[in-house]
């Protein structure tokens, strides 16, 4: 019998932790009037170097750590929802905008977390070379979540792009919109990814 | 999962091998043999004669039926 608890329930907290801490960065950039992408990408990499310590101490203790593809599959899932997280807010307040009415702010931050993002996995770029059958087994199963997500999104998106009452009459213009499809994107991505651990973790279960 | 394995048996019978020696020595992860040994997965044959030639024995010697017989084959009607 699969533990749900022990092993879907700490991936879906850090997924919303992770998402708040980026809604977090939007609402001190906005209310502090400043790019705090910075904080983020710094969090982002501290975060990386944190959890490889982590994981050296498990190995030390009882060799458990994860494997390396799933340590690379996390590094990105924090990121994509940090990003997710960030976007989401701005976008759900669209007097903000992510360019108008706040500066650029928003998307400064918003591209200096997706640099934070890259910085933190060309440091554990080495981590991810060994890959075996199974870690492509679990990567073709996720990456069926991951096209079925999207195309979900996308088709709810398409829905209400196309009925929404005139264009630009509610507020959201059509780089609002594109950022919204950018944000269908990166969430597919991250289901894609949270698949990916699920499916690790489940492995990890004893039947 | 039907298909059940002595790993761990064959792997303490050979000077208590660890999980990541035996990893390196088939050419895989040290997640995929703990998730060989709790069940949870059944390996390609490939891996599954990597696995035995590392202890020098059968593929039959390392993984069998959970249930001591074959299982009827999985169709729509009977799954």
């Amino acid at each position: 019998m699969l533990n749900i608890e022990r092993s879907y329930l700490p991936i879906a907290a850090f997924f919303v932790a992770t998402s708040v801490l980026g809604a977090s960065l939007a609402w001190i950039g906005l209310n502090v009037r400043a790019p705090v992408g910075g904080i983020g990408a710094v969090a982002l990499v501290a975060w990386a170097i944190l959890a490889r310590q982590h994981w050296l101490k498990l190995r030390r203790q009882n060799g458990s750590e994860p494997g390396a593809p799933e340590r690379v599959v996390w590094h990105r899932f924090s990121g994509c929802a940090v990003i997710w997280g960030h976007m989401v807010f701005a976008l759900l307040n669209p007097q903000y905008d992510l360019h108008v009415g706040s500066g650029n702010y928003l998307a400064i931050d918003n591209w200096t977390l997706i640099l934070g993002v890259l910085i933190s996995a060309a440091l554990f770029r080495g981590d991810g070379d060994i890959r075996d059958e199974r870690d492509d087994l679990i990567d073709a199963v996720a990456t069926r979540w991951g096209y079925g997500s999207l195309i979900a999104f996308l088709l709810i998106a398409s829905f209400f792009i196309g009925f929404r009452p005139g264009s630009g009459k509610d507020g959201i213009n059509d780089f609002v919109l594109a950022n919204w499809i950018m944000s269908f994107i990166i969430l597919s991505a991250v289901v894609r990814q949270a698949a990916q651990l699920f499916g690790y973790a489940r492995d990890r279960e004893p039947l | 999962m039907t298909i059940a394995t002595h790993l761990r048996t064959l792997r303490f019978l050979h000077n208590e091998m660890t999980q990541e020696a035996l990893a390196q020595i088939v050419g895989v992860t040290r997640q995929t043999i703990i998730a060989l040994e709790a069940g949870r997965y059944a390996p390609s044959l490939e891996l599954a004669m990597r696995l035995a030639d590392a202890f020098g024995t059968k593929v039959e010697d390392v993984f069998y039926w959970k249930d001591g017989v074959t299982p009827p084959v999985k169709t729509k009607g009977n799954q």
